[in-house]
């Protein structure tokens, strides 16, 4: 058994050694000694407060990617509901809606989701810009906590 | 084919795929630590400081421990550290889909598809496999060297430690 446990720690050392050198000259390469916030490491998320400038500045398009049901019971104001699940069904429905210039501010419940990411993906997949993609990490759950515009 | 033969082609094939299976997922995920960092995140399962030093080592343990998996370097090592990494893999998958959440896998790096039944059933098969190549290692059986090298096979000793 001391032979094979020597050769996983031997094996782990070396690749974790491979992969920090690697990272350290890679110009893809990110800070390994301290927690990155996720608007650091994926810089189309936004906050609260961002989303809420934008959405005074009415040139952004509010994309709902929860479900119809919770897009029923309440979604930020003039936004557009477009599911994760069925996506490309309803994406043919309201892709008029959704302008390639205008910016797209994605959000689902919160932080613990992860739909408004992957529905992200899929707009950049089908040729939006990534420039023009944000993606509201708290999202509804903050904005309703802020009492901020929403309609049912 | 002799039995003995045919149970030598098997465990080639199953080397192969399981190597570059996992050879695969690493080289997918280097290019980009930051998008596997913040599918690791999704997972809400490790302490936010740890992700990034994960995100960069682990895609290098799934290269090495494969590549040298079906090169015979250190081959029972490398099938340990496969198996482990399955095992978690699995036990990740399976816990975060009783939470019901369903993040993107993060299994094959960028634009991989999202957690659910499938992705536990290949996480489980790969357990599956890569636990019989290693106790077939651990037995003694099989060979020693590079997959499309490997002969007689006896002794079953793969590093200079094994042999001696």
């Amino acid at each position: 058994m001391k032979p094979l446990f020597s050769e996983i720690a031997a094996l782990l050392a070396f690749a974790s050694g491979l992969g920090l050198a690697v990272n350290a000259v890679s110009p893809a390469g990110i800070a390994v000694t301290r927690a990155l916030p996720i608007t650091d490491l994926d810089d189309r998320y936004i906050t609260a407060e961002e989303a809420k400038a934008r959405f005074e500045g009415g040139r952004s398009v509010f994309v709902d990617a929860r479900t119809r049901e919770e897009f029923a019971a309440g979604h930020v104001e003039g936004a557009v509901s477009l599911p994760l699940e069925g996506f490309e069904a309803r994406y043919a429905e309201v892709a008029k809606l959704l302008p390639r210039e205008a910016e797209l501010v994605v959000y689902c419940r919160g932080a613990g989701c992860s739909e408004s990411r992957q529905v992200a993906d899929q707009l950049q997949r089908l040729g939006y810009e990534r420039s023009r993609i944000r993606i509201f990490r708290d999202g509804y759950t903050a904005w309703k906590q802020r009492g901020w515009p929403a309609e049912k | 084919m002799t039995g003995e033969s045919r149970i030598r082609f098997l465990r080639r094939l199953g080397l192969l795929a399981v190597g570059g299976v996992y050879v695969a997922a690493g080289a997918l995920k280097v290019p980009d630590p930051k998008a596997f960092a913040v599918a690791i995140v999704e997972y809400r399962l490790i302490p936010e400081g740890l992700v990034p030093l994960l995100a960069v080592v682990l895609p290098w343990w799934e290269i090495l421990a494969g590549g040298m998996a079906v090169a015979g370097v250190w081959r029972r090592g490398a099938l340990a550290l496969l198996a482990g990494l399955s095992a978690a893999f699995l036990a990740v998958g399976t816990v975060t889909l009783l939470r019901g959440m369903s993040p993107p896998c993060g299994c094959f790096g960028i634009g991989s598809d999202k957690i659910g039944p499938a992705t536990i059933v290949m996480e489980a098969s790969l357990l599956v496999l890569t636990g019989a190549l290693l106790a077939a290692e651990l037995r003694g059986k099989p060979g020693s060297g590079a997959v499309g090298s490997m002969e007689a096979g006896a002794g079953g000793g793969t590093t200079p430690a094994a042999r001696g």
